[in-house]
């Protein structure tokens, strides 16, 4: 009877499918420097968000917004392709049914809150256990690690905000008796609800991501969060009825953001900023009836970017600090 | 005083936090092999391992990493490997995951940072425990994860800040155990910092006192190790007759930690030790040169420090 052999000893050099335990070595491979460091934590941030590598309960919560989010649009689908069936075009543009620009109007709050629950995950973290310091002393600057983090959650965002649209899309093509012939007639929409999705997920990531990196608790950045969307939204909007008032619904996140999507499906409205324009156009009824009134487009693109930027600028220096 | 062949070097480095010098115009180098940082609480040591790592620029002087500049190219970082002091793991995430993509930030493509991942895993004794989550690990393994987060790229020096911290004694030599081999075994340059003087006796080939922001001694540990000119000697009773009879000889006679030390090392002397057991009939357990130990060295210069400031 021949001796046992120890996988890992090399008392058997020519047995197949032996591991040999060579232990610590040292390594002359390649080192790709900042651009795989850069990939690595931009990988990592989508793994976080979406809860891949993770115990179910940490997979459920990202995607159960999904599906949320899926439903709406295949809902929306369904109603659509009927009323396309029932009513014929016409029709159902009279009625104002389901759209992509509607889709975005609803799912807006809901983007927001799964932002609120989700972006937490990528920056709080590695705060609170300390891993930042790892971070830091790797070939990777802070902004590199925020900038990363940032296109993660952009890229989750942007596929929760995209999906549903496709489905909805892929939905009315095929409600529609004629595919082919609405496509022809409606491939605009696809652009507008690309670009739309990707101007509400931007906006969206760099507000979640400036209040996930204020906190150091997952939970402390999620009610920050929710406060930011819901509190100025409560003072402007009964402000807002005031025609003198109406501009101060710049605060106001869901609005700017609602406007910000009608403005590319629909374009200025007739007669904005020419002239006196008042910054309000508070007697425009709005498809869905879901907003008071849109922002005149000047007005509208400044509160836009300066919600973008100004988050984004604090979030950097925020890390900038965090190295001196 | 910056020696040749220097691995890292500290020029008048003075970090200063609003009221407070952590680091007063420092001027050191560190060379390949184990250098022991030592110090108490606010010595500075944490502050000249972050410099050293370029975590944050010295408020005035300069830090070189392998004749770089580290705080303006962050690629040099990739040379490094850093072992904190405090906290520093993702609990959800188990070390087999950490560790590869610790390696990936590193630099190293996904394929061959998981091998580094498992072999490095397996150096430091975590290979069975590699798939569980962190947050189920004890402390020593914690450490040994951190220890491993600091290897697993092949850096040419690894910092760690307090490696031992936290560790009971079997933990502790088996920390010190693998701390040593990194630079035995393969060459990786330490430098590591402690409150405890026996870890730096143990570990360290070179040794770093630093005293309110300023570098009190820096030397080999062997040349403040040396035998000194004393006898340590332990008798097996009759202690007090032997006493007496040495006194009787006219020896310089000192009592302490359970034996006698003579001062001296001369035949003659030896010959007057030998007549006074025999007189004393005091059985001799052991007779040696006494060795300094470093807590000595430790209170020496900040004996040295408050003569200076009475002075």
């Amino acid at each position: 009877m021949s001796e046992a052999t120890a996988p890992g000893t090399a008392s058997d050099p020519n047995a197949a499918g032996v591991v040999f335990d060579i232990g610590y070595q040292r390594y002359s491979g390649p080192r790709e420097g900042r651009r795989r460091a850069r990939l690595a934590v931009y990988k990592d941030g989508i793994r976080k968000a979406l809860g891949f590598g993770r115990s179910a309960r940490t997979k459920l919560l990202p995607w159960a917004f999904v599906g949320l989010l899926v439903i709406i649009g295949v809902i929306m689908a369904v109603m659509s392709g009927a009323g396309q069936r029932t009513l014929g075009d016409a029709g159902a543009e009279l009625l104002g049914g389901p759209s992509h620009r509607l889709y975005y109007v609803i799912a807006i709050t809901i983007l927001f809150v799964f932002a609120a629950l989700v972006a937490p995950r990528l920056l709080c973290p590695d705060r609170r256990n300390g891993t930042l310091h790892l971070y830091l002393v790797r070939p990777l600057t802070s902004t590199d690690y925020v900038l990363a983090r940032w296109a993660a959650f952009l890229t989750v965002m942007l596929l929760v905000a995209w999906l549903p649209q496709c489905v909805l899309l892929v939905g009315r093509v095929l409600g529609h008796p004629e595919p082919m012939t609405y496509l022809d007639g409606n491939w605009t929409d696809i652009p507008k609800f690309l670009l739309s999705g990707a101007a509400i997920a931007v906006v969206v990531t760099t507000v979640a991501m400036f209040a996930s990196g204020l906190a150091t608790r997952r939970g402390y950045a999620s009610v920050l969060l929710i406060a930011l969307y819901l509190i100025p939204s409560a003072v402007t909007t009964p402000l807002s009825l005031i025609p003198q008032l109406q501009w101060v619904s710049v605060f106001d996140l869901g609005q700017v953001l609602g406007d910000t999507n009608t403005l590319i499906f629909e374009g200025a409205p007739q007669g904005a900023d020419a002239g006196a324009q008042p910054d309000f156009e508070s007697e425009l009824p709005l498809e869905g009836g879901l907003l008071p009134g849109r922002l005149a487009p000047t007005l509208l693109l400044t509160a836009y970017f300066t919600w973008l930027v100004a988050p984004g600028a604090i979030l950097w220096r925020h890390y900038q600090r965090l190295t001196r | 005083m910056h020696e040749a062949g220097a691995l890292m070097t500290l020029s008048k480095v003075t970090k200063r936090y609003a009221t407070v010098v952590a680091l007063d115009e420092v001027d050191l180098s560190f060379n390949e092999g184990i250098t022991g940082l030592l110090g108490e609480n606010g010595a500075g040591k944490s502050t000249m391992i972050k410099i050293l790592l370029g975590l944050f620029p010295p408020t005035s002087g300069s830090a070189r990493v392998l004749g770089e500049d580290v705080t303006r190219n962050p690629l040099i970082r990739s040379r490094l490997g850093y072992m904190p002091e405090h906290d520093c793991l993702p609990v959800e995430a188990p070390a087999a995951e950490f560790l590869c993509h610790m390696a990936e930030v590193n630099g190293l493509p996904t394929t061959r940072a998981r091998m580094r991942a498992a072999d490095t895993l397996r150096h430091v004794g975590l290979f069975e425990a590699r798939h569980r989550p962190m947050g189920t690990y004890s402390t020593g393994m914690k450490q040994r994860v951190k220890l491993a987060q600091a290897l697993v790229h092949d850096p040419d020096i690894v910092l760690l800040d307090e490696p031992a911290a936290g560790l009971d004694p079997a933990g502790r030599d088996e920390m010190l155990d693998l701390v040593s081999r990194t630079y035995r075994e393969f060459g990786i340059t330490v430098v590591f910092s402690s409150h405890l003087m026996s870890d730096v006796e143990r570990t360290c080939d070179r040794i770093t006192i630093l005293e309110g922001g300023r570098v009190a001694r820096s030397g080999k540990v062997a040349e403040y190790t040396a035998e000194t000119r004393t006898f340590f000697i332990e008798v097996d009773g009759n202690r007090e007759r032997f006493l007496s009879a040495l006194k009787a000889r006219g020896v310089s006679v000192a009592v302490g930690q359970g034996g006698v030390a003579v001062r001296g090392v001369d035949e003659d002397l030896c010959d007057l030790v030998r007549d006074a057991l025999v007189e004393a009939e005091a059985p001799l357990r052991r007779m040696a040169p006494r060795r300094r130990d470093l807590t000595e060295l430790f209170t020496g210069a900040a004996g040295d420090r408050a003569d200076e400031g009475g002075a």
